[in-house]
Parts: C-alpha cells; structure tokens; sequence
C-alpha cells in the first residue's frame, strides 16, 4: 500500500510529478479518494500553512504545494463523492472596477482552492453589478474584493453598497485585500473581514465559514 | 565625481541585446488602441493588443529623446537641470497615509499635502516639490488633481510635478499650469513641470498611462516613463531577468513619446525591487533595489538619457533603524552611481504605503549629505592646501588658521538634525533622539513657512480655476 504520508511529504515539497504519480498509485491500490485527500493532501495543505505563518516556507514554495494540491484534486474527482466534495464553501473573487492588478487576488484564488474552496474568478476591472450578478448565480458564501489603487479603493465601498441594494447583503460574506486596504478601512465600509495576504485570506475565509 | 558601475561595458550591450530581442519576440501589451495605431504605422508587428517592437525602430526612437533637459521654475533661480552631472531630489509620492509622533498613522488629507508642499518648499535639498506626497483622501477624488496642483502652483516657487494619473488629468495640468507659465508652446520651451507615467508591468501599458504619455508628449512635456518590476513576482526572480523586463518596458515607452513628437523630453524610470518571498509582497528596503537602481543608472547612461532610480526607501513600519540604513543605502546608490532624478527622496515608509512628517526630516538631511558627496572635488591648489600643510606643520592646529576660516563652510555639511555634541550637553538639551529632533524641525519649518509671492492677475485666475472646479 502506498503510505499516504508519502503524498503528504511530496506535496509540502512542491513535488507535483511525484504527488500525481503517488496518488494515481494509492488509487491503483485501492486505498479511498477521500482518505487520499483527507489523509494525504489536505492534511499536507495544513502543515504547509503553519510553516508559511511560522516563516520556514516562502511564498514560491507555498504556491507551488497549491498548485499541486489542485491537480492532484483533479485526479481524485471522478472518484469522489458529492459529500466527499462537499467544499468549504463558494467564493466569488475579482479585482475592483477600474483596477486592473491582478497578482495578489490570484495568489489568493490559488490559495482558497487549495484549501478546498470553490472559486469564481470574475477577473479584473469588475463592475458592482457583475459582482451582485456573480454572487447571485454561484450563492455565493465569500466575495473577495481587491484593489492596489488608493483610487479604486471606494470602488470597494460601491460594490459592498451594490450588494446591500441587491439584497444580497445578508447572504454572503465579503473579504477584502491589497495594499492600499487594512482592518481599519474593512470596518468603514462595512466589509466582514481583512487579510494582508494570500495566507492569511485562506485562513479568514475557514474562520468566516467555521 | 566619478561614478560607480555595476556591469562591465560588454555586460551592457548583452542586456540592451536581450531588451530588444524581448521587445521583438515576446512584444509589449497595449491595450490603448491610438498608441497600437501610432505604433503599427511606425513599423511595429501587431497582434491582438501585443505590439512586437523591431531592434531598428526602439534604436532609432530612443536616440531622439534629449540627453538632459531644464525644469523651470517659477522663481528662476530654483530651475532643475535634470542630466548631466546633476541629482534632483524629490520628495514621496503616492502614499495613502500620513504618519507624526503627535497624532499617529492616519489617511492624507489635502492638508497633509500642504504641509508637505510648504516642507518641500522649504528644504534647500529637495529641489522640486512632488505632484502626489500624500493621497488628499478628504476631498473627491473628481477634485484632487486640480488641488493638488493649484497647492503646488502657490505654495511654492519650485518646479512641481504633474497628474501621472490619466489624460484627462495631464489636459487639466497643463491648462492649470499655462495660467502660470504661458501657452502650451511656450511650456514645451520651458517646462514647469514633470509627470510620472507607469508601465502595467510585466510588459504592458494600460489605457489611462498610455493615454497621459501621449498628451504629454504631444505638447512635449517631460515625463518619467517608469517600471517597477517586482523581481520574482512580476518579473524573473534574478536581478538580470528583472532589468530585462523593466528595460523593455521602458523602452516601449519611450519609443511611444518620440513617435507622437520627437524630442520630447523623458526620464528612463527604473524603480523595480525584489519580492518580500515570506509575504508575496514588495520590498523596496532590499539590497536588490540598490542593485537595480545601480543598474538602471547605467542604462540612462548607455543610452544618453536622463534617469531616475533610488530614493529613501524603506519597509520599515516606523521612524527606526531599519528606516534609516534602508534609505541611505537606496540614496548612496543614487547617488554614487550617477542618477539624476530621485523620487521618494523624503518621507517615506512601510513600502509606498506612508508619508511620515519625521522621516521626511530625517530624509532631507540625507539629501544633504547625498548632495555633499555629490559635489565631488576639485584637485587645485587652494584645495590641496600645500602651503597651508607646510605652515602648520607637525604639531599644529589648523582651527584657527585663515583657509580653514575662508572655506569651511563650503567645504564641511552642517548636518541640521544630526546630533555631534557630547553627551552631557546632549543630555542637558532633553536626551533628544533623532525622531523628537525631526518632529520639532518639521513644526519649526511649517511656523517659519511664508509663501511665494505670485503676480496678482495670475493668482486671481488660478483662484477662480480651482473655485469653479470646488463648485462643480
């Protein structure tokens, strides 16, 4: 049997051609995708956070263990089930209307789905109304909201007063991030939450589901 | 003075053969669809919004562009020369809050801005005043250019800086600024003003910066075509790989203002730095902002263009030592190096993020001392004090000798913050640590500020100018 704390070990290196390989070979052997997942990958994910919080792993290396923690997702679906798959929740993200700066809101995508959510990635340069009409369709739990401009910043606050307008208000959580942005502004304009980057929104996000 | 070189001359033309090769291969973004136009007429490959720049073309282009140029002032005797054997310091730009010992971090407001005008105005080192030191976060943002340039219009003789935030802005600048300093052409003669312009890096120019570069350029106005290439985030992790992405930016930029108007005059802007790996996030504090700035100096050269790279530049979240040797180590590099336009020369810290009143005092003793090292001297007689040294001889004194008395002022800084006395005075004045001594400077500066006098008819339009854009 494929030892799943293998799986754990390549996926906290970065390894995504042995992560895939070993997965692939655990199911080859019989062993449960959920116990693949749950066992093997979501358990690495976790230990992958603290040591990104306690500064033994960098950013690139994080990343890199997300983006292999997606794939080897990939591979376990078809063999999931619906409750197997239950995520942590669905979360509709996108960059502010009239702000085009995209890395950190896809750092951030990278690292919610990783930590199970499901995403809907509106792009950038997102007007209040696609983001009303997003949350609508997808029943959204989170929307993440991000800027780098001091300019479009009140964009925020637009968007955060379209979706009360809508109704919608009461239905999702909204989370905000980039440079300009902290805690302080998030409380003005009535946001649920704040992070300061793309570890710390994965967490905020759990916590807000939690 | 002589300057410091980061790369050997062979070095140089491998990095200008790789920037055109990356403009000619891998091509630029521009989704701004009149400077695709300009582009593809001009020669250039296009594909989709991607514009494919051939060697030639960014060669020939760039070489039009003035190896120096003359900012002028209101007062004359303050006009800039930027080029040459000159640095300009100028002080933060584009920080949302304000940061004092008296009332904490905060966001800007249009008197936050002020005081800095009237700060910038008042320190001899700081040659042009800025266009953006804090973000005025309690005015509309419909409001803020025209506020911030009528401020620096009359609350300061020096040259100033102009919107770096679209074209719309840049037409409102100009209009606001020929109230002052005559039509458009005779402002394309004599500039009052520079504008910062940014690519969409890596390797992409958005509508809005695309749109003010062309205005400028049209009424040829100076402008800074700047990158900032955050090495490992949105340019290659090696230093070398960054310098490419932003050297090509740079390039498309300029090759952009010399097809919409020869001539017209430009700053080759680097400003690129390392990613902070722990966070994702930029690090202007790093030894690899030096290297760059370094470098960035000796591409302007290579390319006999005005450059801009440095300034006091930190991470640090407050009026520290980490602030301290971060700037100087950005401002030293500048400085050594043979940069000639210094932006974020005061005030700034926690990245961009923040102008504090205290390290902007701290800062302009920096420029001081950055201005004295970059004097450089002369090998004369005089100087080299032959007679002087035979005079006193061994065992002598040379405080109370007439060449010590003749020159010292000139030859030595007169630090205004630092502290040389010794402890016991110190410790008599109040054991004053530096950050008290610059948040007494700063109130001190802003209690003895009287402003400029501007002709009458002048300043009774530029009144009415910024009335009906309050009224709006």
């Amino acid at each position: 049997m494929t030892d799943l704390s293998d799986i754990t070990t390549a996926l906290i290196s970065g390894d995504g051609d042995k992560v895939c390989r070993l997965v692939q070979k655990a199911l080859d052997q019989g062993a449960p995708a959920a116990d693949i997942l749950n066992t093997g990958l979501i358990a690495g994910m976790d230990i992958v956070g603290e040591k990104m919080q306690s500064g033994d792993m960098f950013i690139p290396e994080v990343l890199m263990s997300a983006k292999t923690m997606n794939t080897a997702v990939e591979i376990l679906k078809p063999f999931l089930s619906a409750e197997d798959m239950s995520s942590a929740g669905h979360i509709v993200i996108g960059t502010v209307k009239g702000d085009l700066h995209d890395i950190g809101k896809n750092l951030v995508s990278m690292m919610v789905e990783s930590a199970g959510f499901k995403v809907t990635d509106l792009g950038v340069d997102v007007s209040p109304e696609a983001f009303v009409k997003a949350v609508q369709e997808n029943k959204a739990d989170i929307v993440a909201l991000s800027a780098l401009l001091t300019t479009t910043m009140p964009m925020m606050q637009q968007t955060i007063h379209a979706l009360v307008e809508s109704g919608l208000r009461d239905k999702v959580k909204i989370i905000i991030g980039g440079a300009p942005v902290n805690q302080e502004f998030a409380d003005r304009i009535g946001a649920d939450g704040y992070a300061s980057d793309a570890g710390s929104a994965s967490r905020l996000a759990k916590q807000l589901q939690g | 003075m002589g300057f410091f070189s980061y790369f050997s001359a062979e070095e140089l033309v491998r990095i200008h053969e790789a920037t055109l090769t990356t403009m000619e291969t891998t091509g630029l973004v521009f989704t701004y669809e009149p400077a695709r136009n300009l582009l593809a007429r001009a020669g250039c490959k296009i594909d989709g919004q991607r514009v494919f720049f051939p060697k030639k073309l960014v060669e020939e282009q760039i070489r039009k562009a003035p190896s120096q140029f003359t900012l002028y002032a209101r007062n004359p005797e303050k006009n800039v020369v930027v080029g040459g054997d000159h640095i300009a310091f100028i002080p933060c730009y584009g920080a949302p809050f304000v940061n004092d010992m008296d009332k904490g971090r905060r966001p800007g407001t249009l008197l936050d801005y002020n005081n800095f005008v009237k700060l910038a105005h008042a320190v001899p080192y700081l040659d042009i005043t800025g266009g953006m030191m804090t973000e005025p976060n309690d005015i509309p943002i419909s409001h803020r250019n025209a506020e911030r340039l009528y401020s620096s219009m009359v609350l300061s003789d020096k040259p100033f800086m102009g919107a770096g935030t679209g074209p719309e802005d840049a037409i409102e600048a100009m209009e606001m600024a020929s109230i002052v300093f005559g039509s458009r052409e005779e402002m394309a003669k004599k500039p009052p003003f520079v504008s910062i312009l940014c690519s969409l890096t890596p390797l992409g120019f958005d509508d809005k910066m695309c749109g003010a570069i062309m205005e400028y350029a049209k009424a040829g106005m100076p402008q800074l075509i700047s990158s900032l290439t955050i090495a490992g985030a949105t340019g290659p992790v090696t230093m070398e790989g960054t310098l490419i992405v932003q050297n090509a930016e740079i390039l498309a930029g300029i090759t952009l203002t010399q097809l919409v108007r020869e001539g017209a005059p430009v700053i080759f802007a680097g400003s690129s730095s390392a990613s902070a790996m722990r966070y994702g996030t930029l690090s202007i504090g790093a030894p690899e902002m030096a290297v760059n700035t370094a470098a960035t100096a000796q591409m302007g050269r290579f390319y006999n263009l005005p450059v801009r790279g440095g300034g006091a530049l930190t991470d640090s979240k407050t009026v520290d030592s980490q602030a301290a040797y971060e700037s100087m180590m950005s401002m030293m590099m500048a400085t050594l190096s043979g940069i000639h336009f210094v932006l974020h020369s005061a005030g700034i810290l926690e990245g961009y993020i923040t102008a504090s009143y205290e390290k902007f005092m701290i800062d302009s003793e920096i420029c001081g001392m950055c201005k004295r090292i970059k004097r450089g001297e002369e090998i004369t007689a005089e100087k080299l004090a032959l007679d002087v040294i035979r005079e006193v001889g061994s065992g002598g004194e040379y405080l109370t000798h007439m060449h010590t008395f003749k020159h010292f002022r000139q030859e030595l800084y007169a630090p205004v913050l630092e502290e040389r006395d010794n402890y016991s005075n110190w410790h008599k004045k109040g054991s004053l640590t530096m950050e008290q001594r610059a948040n007494a400077k700063y109130k001190e500066l802003l209690e003895k500020y009287t402003e400029p006098s501007m002709d009458p008819e002048m300043r009774k339009e530029l009144d009415h100018y910024i009335k009906s854009v309050r009224n709006a």
